[in-house]
Parts: structure tokens; sequence; C-alpha cells
């Protein structure tokens, strides 16, 4: 049961990240983009990691699709034209990423995966834990990262580095 | 088939998918995405295996040596580094989005093969 | 008391005074120092002889010249035996006659000096090449005879012909040279000694494999055939005679042309030695005797009084080395020595010739001499007679030695060579008998004043000549004796046919000569008819060959010139243009911003990493395994 819905989930990914990849428009991209976090959102439940399916809506399907949808409907770039296939870069590109999944699929296939007993019912609070336990420094780490790029943008979100000497941003 | 491998194929193909994207598109938003796509499914593998490792020494050799043979961790470690991954892609997609639109004000145009500035 | 030194060191302290001291010596002082020098020295060398006869061979060693590793005797250090001995009184004795009859001949010349400077550095080096006890020593001194004959040919040196003459000998010796530091290398290297007595003893000979012995015996017969004008090595001696008459006399007929035939006697235990050592004696002997008739050919059909003699040099070497190559050793010295004194007679009296007719050097422009230079028509006579063999002067005796250690009973081989040896000796008969005919009894055919020889170049024609004489009347007894003076080596027996052959040699000298009296005592340039002279010069055509050979180089270097090197070096720097830029652009666009191609990049990059990664652990595993 477990199993096929698993499949079909990830046929659908499968699916969306054609989709990403190959849109003409950047809103569409967005979209199937948010389709495709979706997607491993439920695998991720369906793996019984509950606390990384939630993180995964919340971080990715909700926070960081916002930005983007937020950058496309800013920016509203035109649509790309995709029927030029003479373009080495692009044969290139493609050969490389198809060697490269090629190469994943094959290292992958030697691993020796067994379904382990699933977490139990507890884990979560094991979770809670070692997050703020045995990983607590990391965990700091990366909420030091997060401040950082909240400033980062918010220097970036000013017009030129100059106005913020002038004491705000400029009109023009 | 057993169910960790259908999400490792998964990872493997949604990389393989997302570099395409990235290779292949000259929107840099379309591009970021792909980006973001790549990321995903990295998590994804370290999620597979964090879930359903199996007895790693078996399949290594001798002169290899797991430096805690004896700890191999517990079944929260792969879930803690995923959602730290995933903190640091949302700290990475913000400060990014936050550069082309940067880029765009001072250019009007967003084509990545425009960009060449880099050239130096 | 040790002489043996004071034969080397006296000619090298006269060329060091002689080209030092000139201009506070003077011409006169100078002459007289060199040929000083030259007495001293020939005096040292026949105490030599007399204490080598008295009390046997000995060495002398003044130092070690270089420790090499695995190879001895490479040391300065002179080996006096009767061979040597003889070398050194035959080489210096001539050299002070020739040193005496120059002071007379250069007299006129403005570098007086830097002539006997050279002269006698040239007998400090063949004295050196003679009494040296080891190959590398006389490698010296073989190189040193070579220089001295160049600075001499070229001594002339505003002449160009002269000049590209002299290059043209020291080349060819270079060549004999570099053959002889190869045998140097190969007994070296497989000897461990270069010393004579040692590797030529019995006991290393046998250790010798036999193609050891046939390296080292080419490479020395390659340089003795430079060092002494044989087929195919002997353009060189011809032009060697634009060097002034007396040089000529010295070096290309007395003393260093032999060296060659020296060497071969003195590595003669390496020849004898085994099968290989045997063909190689089989081949010389022919090569011996073809250069002995080829050069008696062009000799008769040469018009240059000079030219006939230096092919007349060549022949008689022909014949030293087919005594060489039969084991006649003795012969080949005797006749070296007998040679040494008749050729630098006739060279002399050709000189005197030269000098008296103002340089003229062709002998249909010549005659009538005799009644104005009767002792000089005599020295030449004598000379003349001694080349041909007629019986009661030297050559006579040294040729026969030669003739009859060739003939062997039922050997075919051994009495063609003999055969072809009279024949020759008919040709040297007949092209002697011109040259002395022509240029003395014929009618003259020049006008000009005669310039009359001093007695500084007439007394030693009178001594040379009265050795010849003296020599020849010793007789047979001399003959035996010098040969087996003149070596260790076993004398070659007496054949029963003895009589016969002699005879034969005689009669055929007394056909040349009366063929040519008869035919040239009016004055007739020639008897050969124009159309069979190139025939004859069958041997200057090798010149002429190595002048083709060198002239297709030189063509096909002129076309590279002209159609070549244009495309080269117009095209090659468009093509390094044309690649660097091709290739700058191309990490132009390697650099060139583009983010997807940096994108692909990275995934190749990455790519590479992860089967470089995923192959080191398979390899590992399946090693693990």
């Amino acid at each position: 049961m477990i199993t096929a819905a698993k499949c079909v989930v990830a046929v659908l990914a499968l699916a969306s990240a054609f989709g990403v990849a190959f849109s003409r428009q950047a809103v569409h991209s967005a979209l199937f983009l948010t389709c495709n976090l979706l997607c491993v959102a439920v695998l991720y439940l369906l793996m019984s990691l509950h606390f990384l399916g939630a993180a995964q809506l919340l971080v990715y399907a909700g926070a960081i699709m916002v930005v983007f949808l937020f950058a496309v409907t800013v920016l509203a770039p035109e649509d790309e034209m995709l029927g030029k296939w003479n373009d080495s870069y692009k044969l290139t590109g493609i050969a490389v990423a198809a060697l490269l999944g090629a190469c994943l699929m094959v290292v992958n296939s030697r691993a020796s995966l067994a379904d382990l007993a699933a977490p139990e019912q507890g884990s979560l609070k094991q979770f809670a834990t070692d997050l703020f336990g045995k990983f607590v420094f990391p965990f700091e780490g990366t909420a030091f990262v997060l401040l950082v790029a909240l400033i980062g943008v918010v220097l970036l979100g000013h017009r030129r580095l100059r106005d913020l000497d002038r004491g705000g941003p400029s009109r023009d | 088939m057993t169910d960790g491998m259908i999400t490792l194929f998964l990872s493997a193909a949604l990389f393989a998918i997302g570099s395409i994207g990235v290779a292949i598109r000259r929107n840099p938003l379309i591009m970021f995405m792909c980006i973001e796509l790549m990321l995903n499914s990295a998590n994804l593998a370290l999620a597979t295996f964090s879930r359903y490792y199996a007895r790693i020494p078996e399949t290594l050799p001798d002169s290899i040596e797991l430096v805690a043979s004896k700890d191999l961790g517990s079944a929260s470690d792969g879930s803690i580094f995923v959602f730290l991954v995933m903190t640091i892609a949302a700290a990475e997609a913000v400060v990014g989005l936050a550069i082309i639109i940067a880029i765009f004000r001072t250019r009007k145009q967003v084509d990545a093969d425009e960009l060449a500035e880099l050239k130096g | 008391m040790d002489f043996i030194w004071l034969v080397l060191a006296l000619p090298l302290l006269g060329s060091l005074l002689c080209s030092t001291h000139y201009r506070a010596l003077g011409k006169a002082a100078t002459g007289m120092l060199a040929s000083l020098a030259i007495l001293g020295a020939f005096g040292a060398a026949a105490a030599t002889w007399f204490r080598v006869h008295a009390a046997g061979s000995y060495t002398s060693q003044l130092a070690t010249w270089l420790h090499i590793p695995g190879v001895s005797g490479v040391d300065v250090a002179a080996l006096a035996d009767p061979l040597s001995a003889t070398m050194l009184c035959t080489v210096t004795g001539v050299a002070f006659l020739i040193h005496c009859f120059s002071m007379g001949y250069m007299s006129d010349e403005e570098d007086y000096g830097r002539f006997f400077a050279s002269l006698n550095l040239f007998v400090a080096t063949m004295v050196l090449l003679v009494m040296a006890n080891n190959l590398a020593l006389l490698l010296v001194g073989w190189g040193g005879v070579g220089y001295a004959s160049y600075s001499l040919i070229g001594f002339y040196r505003q002449k160009p012909s002269a000049v590209s003459a002299a290059r043209k000998a020291f080349l060819i010796n270079v060549v004999g040279d570099v053959a002889m530091m190869f045998a140097i290398f190969i007994i070296g290297s497989r000897v461990g000694s270069l010393e004579f007595t040692s590797f030529l003893g019995p006991a290393s000979l046998d250790r010798m494999s036999g193609e050891t012995i046939l390296a080292a015996g080419v490479c020395l017969m390659i340089a003795a055939y430079a060092k002494s004008a044989q087929l195919p090595l002997h353009t060189w001696l011809p032009d060697a005679m634009e060097g002034p008459t007396p040089v000529s006399a010295l070096i290309h007929a007395a003393t260093m042309v032999t060296a060659g035939v020296y060497l071969m006697v003195r590595c003669a235990p390496l020849f004898g030695h085994g099968p290989e050592g045997a063909d190689l004696m089989v081949i010389m002997a022919r090569l011996g005797a073809i250069t002995a008739l080829v050069a008696a050919l062009c000799a008769v059909a040469q018009n240059d009084l000079k030219r006939i003699l230096a092919y007349s040099t060549m022949s008689q070497l022909g014949y030293m080395f087919m005594a060489a190559g039969v084991g006649a050793y003795g012969a080949a010295i005797f006749h070296l020595v007998s040679h040494a004194f008749f050729k630098a007679l006739l060279f002399l009296t050709a000189g005197v010739v030269i000098h008296a007719l103002h340089g003229e050097q062709d002998i249909r422009k010549m005659g009538g001499l005799g009644k104005k230079m009767p002792g000089v028509q005599l020295a030449f006579l004598i000379g003349a007679l001694a080349l041909a063999g007629i019986p009661p002067l030297v050559g006579f005796w040294s040729k026969e030695a030669i003739l009859l250690g060739t003939f062997q009973d039922g050997n075919m081989e051994r009495q063609l060579l003999w055969g072809v040896g009279i024949l020759t000796a008919l040709l040297t008969a007949y092209y002697t008998g011109r040259a002395y005919v022509l240029t003395f009894w014929a009618p003259a055919r020049h006008e000009s004043e005669l310039h009359l020889p001093g007695s500084s170049m007439t007394w030693p024609l009178a001594v040379l000549s009265m050795a010849s004489v003296a020599a020849g009347l010793a007789g047979h007894e001399l003959v035996s004796e010098v040969q087996s003076l003149a070596t260790h080596l076993p004398v070659a027996e007496t054949h029963e046919t003895f009589g016969a052959l002699q005879i034969t040699a005689i009669l055929a000298g007394l056909i040349g000569l009366g063929v040519a009296y008869s035919s040239h005592k009016t004055g007739r340039a020639s008897l050969v008819p124009d159309s069979a002279v190139p025939v004859l010069l069958g041997c200057e055509s090798i010149d002429s060959l190595s002048k083709g050979a060198a002239g297709s180089f030189r063509s096909f270097a002129d076309m590279v010139a002209v159609k070549v090197d244009p495309v080269i070096s117009q095209q090659a720097p468009d093509l390094i243009q044309r690649s660097l830029y091709g290739t700058s652009s191309l990490l132009c666009q390697l650099q060139g911003g583009s983010l997807r191609l940096y994108a692909v990049a990275v995934l190749a990059s990455s790519t590479l990493l992860a089967l470089f990664v995923y192959g080191l652990f398979s390899l590992s595993i399946g090693a693990g395994q």
C-alpha cells in the first residue's frame, strides 16, 4: 500500500520536475516547483519522517515558494524560447547532466537498503532532544546564517549601497 | 525494489533534471528553481539513507575505518541534518532571489546569457 | 741515459722558439735553429736505435696521463722497439735533410718563421705518433700530424686553392681520427688496456671476441686509410700538393702518409689473430693492390710534376698495404724506409726544378734542363730509377721484398696480387721515365732565365742520392737484415722461383723506362690519347663523386632556401599566431562570463569527481575482497 503510494507520488514528482525545467513561463515553473516540493513532503510523510514532512511543507512549499512567486511577479520575465537546440552549451549541459544522472543511478543501485523499523512514536521527542542537545551548535549556526542572510537581503533590497549612508532609500 | 530505492532513484532523477534545467535555461529565476530542485533531491536522498540505511561496514574494505564504528548515530541524526540543510536552503534562496532582483533593477532585463560581466 | 724523450722535446722546443722568436732571430738563424733541433732529434733517435739493438726493447714512462677506471695504459710513455726506433730514425733523418733544403727553398718567403715552426711541430707530432706506447698517446700524435699537415698545405693562405686543399685534407684526416677514437673506445672497453704490449699480447687477444677484433680492426683500417691516402679516402693527397714542395716531400711522401702503414704493422698481431683478423688482412691486401694500380694509372695521365709524384706516393703506399695484408710486415717497413728516402729525393729535385722555373709545375712546359742542371738531373735520375725498381738502387730491393712476400706457389689470389704488383711496377717505370724525360731530355719549351739552386738546396739532394745508391749497393744482405731489424715478426721465406720473379720485375721496370724514353724523347707530351685520360683518372672520379654528393646536398639546401624556407618562415609565424589566437579565443570563451557555461563546467567537474571517487571505491573494495 505504502509502496504503491510512493510510486504514484514519485511519478508525480518526476513529472512536476520536468515541468519546472521545461516550462516556458516562470510562473508555471514556480507552480510546478511547488507541486514537486509537496510531493517530496508527501514522500517524507510516507517514510514516517513526520517532522521532516512538516518542515518541508512549511519551509519550502510555504516560505520559499512565496518568495519565488513574489520574485516572478516583480520581474515578470518574458517567455523564453526553448526552440534553439543548436546551442552548444545546451547540448553539453544535457550530456553532462545525463552522465551525472546515470552515474548517480549506478551508484545508488549499489546501495544496500533495508527497511528498518519505523521510528517510534516518541521519535519527535528524541529529535528535539538531539537538536537542542547534541546538535545545538549547528542549530545555532544555522540561526546565525539566517541572520546574516537577513541582513544581506536588506542591504540588497536597497537601490544602492551608498543610499544607506544618506539614511534611506532613494525614490528614483 | 525496496521502498528506499524508489526515493533514492527519484532523487537521482530529480538531480539530473535539475542540472539539465540549470544548463539549458536562460532565465535566472528558472535556473534558480532548478537549483532548488537539486537541493531538494539531495535532501531526499539524505533522508532516505537516514531512514533505510543498512550496515555500511560490510561493503567497506579493511583500509577504511569508521571513526565511531560502534556508534552509528541515532535514527534522528539524518533528520536533523536534513532540517539544517533546509534552513540553509531557505537562507540561500532568499539571498539569491534578492540578488536577482537587484540585478533586474539595474539592468532591466533578465537573461543569464547577457549577464556576462564576470568575465573581467 | 734515456735519449728517446729528446727526440720529442727538441723539435717541440724548436717549434716554440721559431714561432715566438722568429723576428728576433732573423731568417737564417731561424732556419738553422729548426734544422739543428731536428739534427739533435736525429742524434737521439740514432742513439735510441743503437740502444734498442744492443739491449732490446724498453718502455720509458714519463707520467700517467689519465686515470680511467677499468682502462689502464693511458700514459705518457714511449715504446722503444726496433719498429719505432727505425721509424724515428727515418722520420728525423729525412726531416733534417728537408729542413736544410727548405732553408734555401723558402728563403724568399715572408712567413719563414711560421713555416719552420709548423715543420718542427710536424716532426714533433710525428715522433710522438711513432714512439707512443699506447693508442691514446698515438692519437695525440695522429691528430697532431693532421693539424700540422693542414697548416702546411694551407701555408700559402692567400691562395684559395691551397686553403680549400688544406681544409679537404684536414676533413678526411678527421674521418681517420674519429675512426681511431672508436677503435680506442672498443679496445679500451673490451680489453681494459690501451698499451700496445698489453692489448696486442696473445692472452688479451684470445679474450677478445671475433666481433671485437673485427670492429677494432675495421676502425684502425679506416684510420690508416684516411691518413695514408688509400682508396677510397685518397682524394686529399693530390690536392695537398698545393703546399710548398719541401712539405710535400716531408709530409705527403716520406713520413706522415706512412703513418697508416706504421699503424698496421704496429697492430699486426690484432690482424693476425683469428679468422676475422685474417679476413681483414685479405681486404687490406686487395685494397692495397687496387690502390697501387689505380694510382699508377692516374699518375700516367697527369701533367703536373708534383701530382705525378703524389699519385706515385699513393701507389707505393698501396704496395706497402698489400705487403702488410699478406703478412710481409718487414717488407712493408723496408719499403717504407727506402721509399721515404728516394721519394723525398724525387720531391726535392722536383722542388729545385720548379724553383728554377719560377713555379712552373707542368712537365709539358719543361724540358732541356739536363744540360743546365746536371747535378739535379743525376739526383732525379737516381730517384726515378729507384722508384722504377732498377737493380742497383734501393727501391729495387724493397719492392722486390714486397713482391716476393706476395707471391706464393699454388695460391691463385697471391699470384694475382703479384701480377697486379708487376703491372704497377711497369706503369711506375713508365710514368717516372716520362716525367724524367720530359723534364730533362726533351727539347726546352720555356724561355725565362733559370733560377739556379743554392748549395743549401743541393747538398741534401746529394746525401739522399748517395743514401739511395749506397743502400742499393749493399744489396740483398740489407734486405733481410732491415726486415728482421724492423720488426720481430718472421720474415717471409724466399721462394725457389726467386730468379724468375726477380727477372720479371726488372724486365717490367726496363720496359716501362724504355717505352717512356722512346715515346717522349722528342717532347711528345703524352702517349695516352686524350679520350683515354678520363678512364685513367678513374680514381679521381671519387673526388667528383664526393663533389656530386656535396653538390646534391648544396642544391637541396638551395632548394630549401628558395622554396621551403620562405614558406616556413612566412607560414610558421602565421601558424603560431593563428594557433595562439585560436587557443586564446577558446580560453576566452571559457572565461566568457556565461553563467550557463560555468554551471555546465561545475556539473562536469563534479561528475568527473564522482566517477573518480566511485571508481576508487569500487577498486579498493575489489582489492579488499
